[in-house]
């Protein structure tokens, strides 16, 4: 035991602190998804709640709008700022260099209000950009009330954020890509390989614990995530855009039964639980 | 070496924000300056005895919300009471409004906000939270006399007219009015104008003007829908149904009877001629269900069909995009002329006479209008429309365990609830050009006479009652489907009785729910 | 790797359009920060008649005291997540011990309960401990939270090094803590300085955790910001304006951050 005790020091404060601050309330969210809560009394009711997490009648729409938010989470936060992360790598000048990464990671600083009157200026069906823009190339049967139809609401909402260049993820990859082996990747070129067969061949195996990490967290951002549903469309029109998180938020807010909502938040953890686990396994590193 | 570098940034950035802080602290003394008037004879009669131990009430607001006008009233009464400060909380949005008390009363309730918007913290009614022993029951409080108020009690001071509104569904006085909230239409006169119309009385006129507004190729009408369409819905449900509600009150020999609070009942008569026939009115929350489950009011009579099938017609005149607009691009429509009406609150009066002033050369005259009434008489609709005026903001007593504190805040609230303070707070919102709801609760205070024109178009005949909104309107988990519903209906892809079946449906899980909740056996003779 | 002119070129073009629609809300920030509420309302693409310079000085006054506690809390935050969660990463990935797989997870799963439904359980524990009204409230939480992604950061991070630098130390007697502090650390600046900027955003964003736990005149840059309004409104223009202002120590710390954020180390640092 002796051997591991420095490991376990090491790592005791960060242990302590999640203890404390974090496993406390997550065990009584857990507890809660149990319980009929009013945070006054709580009864115990068994797995009602989650009765009616199931039997919810839009909860399989609501999961196939997951699904598809979550999918395209995923592809965004991962090829557009791998993309430009290779493009800037392959750039001479240092200074190019400096200013460009500083430039794709500016946007962090951009509260999030800006964004969402930034798209729902652009989607608004009576002055919105996108509609004049149509309309200036002629295509005027083409323009829409994208967020209110419940054809392009969920789309509309997949596409605001473009061009999608995540700071974090440009970031995670810009790293990575400079610490790559250069030696192993010269050998290779020396070897006649072309810039496409060094970036499928070497980059992108190498990449995989970012590819990894990055899977993680966009998983649990994206199944968490009710904001941008909540600014652009309020889950409307009718059922178009309605997730899980979102039918959570206004359980626990709207209508105070945070009981329910604990119980759509423990389905919730499950899931993005197993999701992690299988990502863990089937993108098998070392751990 | 790099890293030195770094944490001795790290360490500078530190220095500079901590000695910003401590100048910075020292700059922001309160300013003392105040354009509140203290009501000076009160302060007399209540001078503070001994030195008392100083002691902060914390009013929590929401953004805008009379909030200049009443951090002034704050400072006024500080001076006034030095040992009590009175600090103005502004919360963002209703969400967070609740989190706040929420999640303060859970921890025990020492940080919450004394004073709440009971109508921002508890919907629909505050019955939860004082059964939780979270709100004051101010059933002695009203009665008490208010110093500031020339001696009258608390609720002398108020339009009797509301007083009902105050109550919980067991009889306690949970929170008092300071203001009322109507809505109606806003129309451009000068778009109208232009066109040769008038503001239309009739729905049938309404339609009509609509039609030509769009052919001008206006936006006929901005609805915030997700916000603001149900007031009419409400509307609607009183006007066509409003017979039935003798049925539902608590009368002698019902469980619920309390001779104090619901001794009006046995004077209430039905009369289509008379719009005050339910002054005052108690409703019985098992009548009420009963009503449902029996289905005498079912949801889809002729009445119904009539007034969903007006409101479809009305939709289509809607800006485009409105299922998902939000209200302020909803607001936007009209101020930018692009719409030439606007259905919404009476609280948009006070915002759209400042912003028609900094629109100088880009202004327009507007008006206001009811909501109107058929064109020709229908047995299904008697009488008038009784409109849509309800007390708004409605303030509660956080029940706190420190007996001082609490005595403390009833003062403040007091104060607030007296004539002068009540003038100065109204006059000071409308010249810092801030939200004014509407007219004002408190006996006495005036409004100027430009603000009580416009608001013509939101006064009514007698008092719109809620009684069966929520058995009709209301939905259990099932909001998104049921919006998808209408939504489906105003596009034609339902008709109006499929609609209206489906509507019924969520209507009376929603009663099995409530039922199930509060184990209602649905016999008001006896209590659950 | 080497480019010819013309292919550089269209990397340069392509970069340079993305780096510009991707900038179009920074551009959107500084446009109507400038401009009347109204203007805001009536016509949102337009260019106003009056650019409103009024709006900035209004915003610093109504933000600078928040502006202080608001970075005292994030410099305070991002140094114990730092340390903390470098340490922890550190020894998950160069350690083997017993149940490190299942700490691991254990440290995982929290990021995974929606933050809405601990706001009210961690709230009561705050004022348990007595730390309501003080920025420890705030800080201990964020601490604890934020180190997560330091963790699974510098994990991925530190598995990626060649044993063969940790070996070489090793042999030379060096203690864990030595090892963490001469190899791991320098070696992955850029990776702790992208957790401590995320870090930085989420503490400074947040809303609903610093309304709770602080007295009003603890407030935080956010809180302060949001209770900007004109006309019973929030006022957009101001709003913007002092995000603008707000933004200026985030600037800085980037225009530092980047500095440092060098990528060839781990390279030299094998060569020597």
């Amino acid at each position: 035991m002796k051997k591991y005790a420095v490991s376990y020091t090491l790592i005791s404060p960060s242990v302590a602190f999640i203890l404390i601050f974090m496993y406390y309330p997550l065990l009584s969210a857990l507890f809660h998804s149990f319980t009929k809560w009013d945070m006054v009394t709580t009864h115990w009711i068994g797995f009602a709640n989650f009765g009616r997490v199931f039997s919810d009648s839009i909860m399989g729409l609501s999961v196939s709008h997951q699904l598809i938010f979550t999918l395209t989470d995923l592809l965004k936060s991962i090829i557009p700022p791998l993309i430009v992360a290779e493009l800037i790598h392959l750039l001479k000048g240092k200074r190019a260099k400096y200013l460009l990464r500083t430039g794709f990671v500016l946007n962090m600083l951009v509260p999030g209000m800006v964004g969402t009157l930034l798209w729902l200026s652009i989607y608004n069906p009576s002055y919105g950009l996108l509609n004049q823009l149509l309309k200036f190339l002629g295509l005027s049967e083409w323009t829409r009330a994208w967020l209110a139809e419940s054809g392009t609401a969920l789309w509309a909402i997949v596409m605001s954020g473009f061009p999608f260049i995540s700071g974090v993820s440009f970031l995670i990859f810009y790293a990575a890509i400079g610490s790559l082996n250069n030696e192993v990747i010269e050998s290779s070129r020396i070897d006649g390989a072309n810039g496409w067969q060094v970036f499928t061949k070497l980059h992108i195996p190498m990449l995989t614990p970012q590819f990894k990490v990055l899977i993680i967290l966009t998983i649990i951002g994206s199944l968490q995530d009710f904001v941008k549903v909540i600014v652009l469309t309020n889950g409307g029109p009718g059922t178009a855009t309605v997730i899980p998180a979102y039918t959570m938020y206004g359980a626990a807010f709207a209508s105070s039964e945070y009981g329910y909502a604990s119980a759509i938040g423990t389905c919730l953890f499950v899931v993005i639980l197993g999701l992690t686990l299988l990502n863990m396994k089937f993108l098998k590193t070392k751990w | 070496m790099k890293r030195k570098i770094g944490i001795f940034v790290i360490a500078a950035i530190l220095a500079i924000s901590m000695v910003g802080c401590n100048k910075a602290t020292k700059d922001s003394v309160p300013s003392s300056s105040s354009s509140v008037a203290p009501a000076t004879n009160a302060a007399e009669t209540s001078k503070p005895a001994e030195k008392k131990e100083t002691k902060t009430v914390v009013l929590a607001t929401i953004s805008g919300y009379y909030s200049t006008a009443l951090k002034e009233a704050a400072e006024a009464y500080t001076k006034l009471h030095p040992e009590t400060k009175v600090k103005i909380d502004i919360i963002k949005d209703n969400a967070a409004y609740k989190t706040n008390f929420d999640a303060k009363m859970a921890a025990g309730g020492d940080n919450a906000p004394d004073i709440v918007h009971t109508n921002l913290v508890v919907q629909p009614d505050p019955t939860e939270y004082i059964n939780k022993g979270w709100l004051l029951k101010l059933n002695d409080f009203v009665n008490e006399p208010n110093p500031y108020n020339d001696g009258k009690t608390v609720f002398e001071g108020i339009d009797p007219a509301y007083h009902q509104n105050s109550y919980d569904n067991n009889g306690n006085v949970a929170n008092v009015p300071f203001d009322l909230v109507g809505t109606g239409f806003y129309y451009n006169k000068d778009i109208f104008d232009k066109l040769g119309l008038e503001a239309p009385q009739t729905w049938e006129d309404l339609l009509a003007d609509s039609q030509k507004l769009k052919d001008a190729g206006y936006i006929p009408l901005a609805m915030p829908y997700q916000s603001s369409e149900s007031w009419m819905h409400t509307a609607f449900i009183d006007w066509s149904a409003q017979s039935v509600y003798p049925e539902l009150l608590i009368l002698p020999g019902d469980a619920r009877y309390d001779e104090k609070v619901d001794s009006k009942n046995t004077s209430i008569k039905y009369s289509a001629d008379n719009p005050m026939f339910d002054f005052g009115a108690v409703y019985d929350p098992e009548k009420v269900l009963n009503v449902i489950k029996d289905k005498k009011y079912d949801n889809q009579g002729p009445a119904e069909k009539k007034w969903w099938t007006t409101l479809k017609d009305l939709s289509q005149f809607y800006e485009p995009g409105y299922a998902t607009m939000d209200d302020n691009s909803v607001y936007s429509l009209f101020i930018s002329q692009k719409a030439a009406m606007f259905w919404s609150g009476s609280w948009q009066v006070g915002t759209l006479l400042v912003d028609q002033q900094k629109l100088k050369d880009k202004s327009f005259k507007w008006g206001t209008f009811k909501f109107p009434k058929f064109a020709a008489e229908d047995p299904l609709f008697p009488g008038s429309p009784r409109g849509i005026l309800v007390p708004g903001h409605t303030l509660g007593i956080t029940a706190k365990k420190d007996q001082e504190q609490v005595e403390r805040t009833k003062d403040f609230m007091k104060y607030l609830y007296s004539k002068d303070v009540a003038q100065k707070i109204f006059e000071r919102t409308l010249e810092v050009g801030e939200f004014v709801q509407g007219p004002s609760l408190v006996l006495g205070v005036e409004l100027p006479a430009a603000v009580n024109d416009y608001l013509t178009g939101f006064k009514v005949a007698g008092n719109m009652s809620y009684a069966l909104t929520n058995i009709s309107e209301g939905v259990s988990d099932d909001k998104p489907a049921s919006d998808a519903n209408r939504l489906d209906f105003y596009q034609g892809k339902l008709t109006v009785e499929k609609f209206l079946e489906n509507k019924a449906k969520f209507a009376q899980k929603l009663a099995d729910k409530q039922i199930a909740e509060n184990k209602y056996d649905l016999d008001p003779k006896t209590n659950p | 790797m080497k480019l010819g002119w013309f292919p550089r070129g269209i990397v340069v073009a392509v970069l340079l359009i993305l780096l510009i629609l991707t900038l179009v809300p920074l551009f959107l920030l500084f446009f109507l920060s400038a401009k009347d509420n109204l203007d805001v309302l009536i016509d949102f693409w337009g260019i106003p008649a009056k650019i409103k310079w009024e709006n900035y000085q209004l915003a610093f006054e109504a933000i600078k005291l928040s502006l202080c506690h608001s970075l005292f809390v994030c410099m305070v935050t991002i140094f114990g997540s730092l340390l903390f969660g470098s340490l922890t990463g550190y020894v998950m990935a160069r350690h083997t011990f017993p149940g490190k797989q299942l700490i691991y997870i254990m440290l995982l799963g929290v990021m995974m309960i929606p933050g809405i439904l601990t706001i009210v359980p961690l709230y009561s524990l705050i004022v348990m401990l007595k730390l309501d009204h003080t920025f420890w409230g705030l800080i201990l939480p964020y601490v604890a939270g934020s180190q997560l992604l330091g963790i699974l950061l510098c994990r991925t991070f530190f598995e990626g090094i060649p044993n063969e630098l940790f070996e070489a130390a090793r042999m030379d007697g060096g203690t864990e803590l030595y090892l963490y502090r001469k190899i791991a650390l320098p070696l992955s600046v850029s990776i702790l300085i992208t957790i401590g900027l995320v870090t930085f955003l989420s503490v400074y964003n947040d809303y609903l955790w610093p309304l709770l736990v602080l007295d009003q005149s603890q407030q935080t840059f956010t809180v302060a910001a949001v209770n900007l309004s004109s006309g019973g409104r929030q006022d957009i223009g101001l709003t913007f304006a002092a995000y603008v202002l707000g933004s200026i120590p985030t600037i800085i710390l980037f225009s530092f951050g980047m500095k440092y954020y060098v990528n060839a180390m781990l390279n030299g640092a094998v060569k020597a």
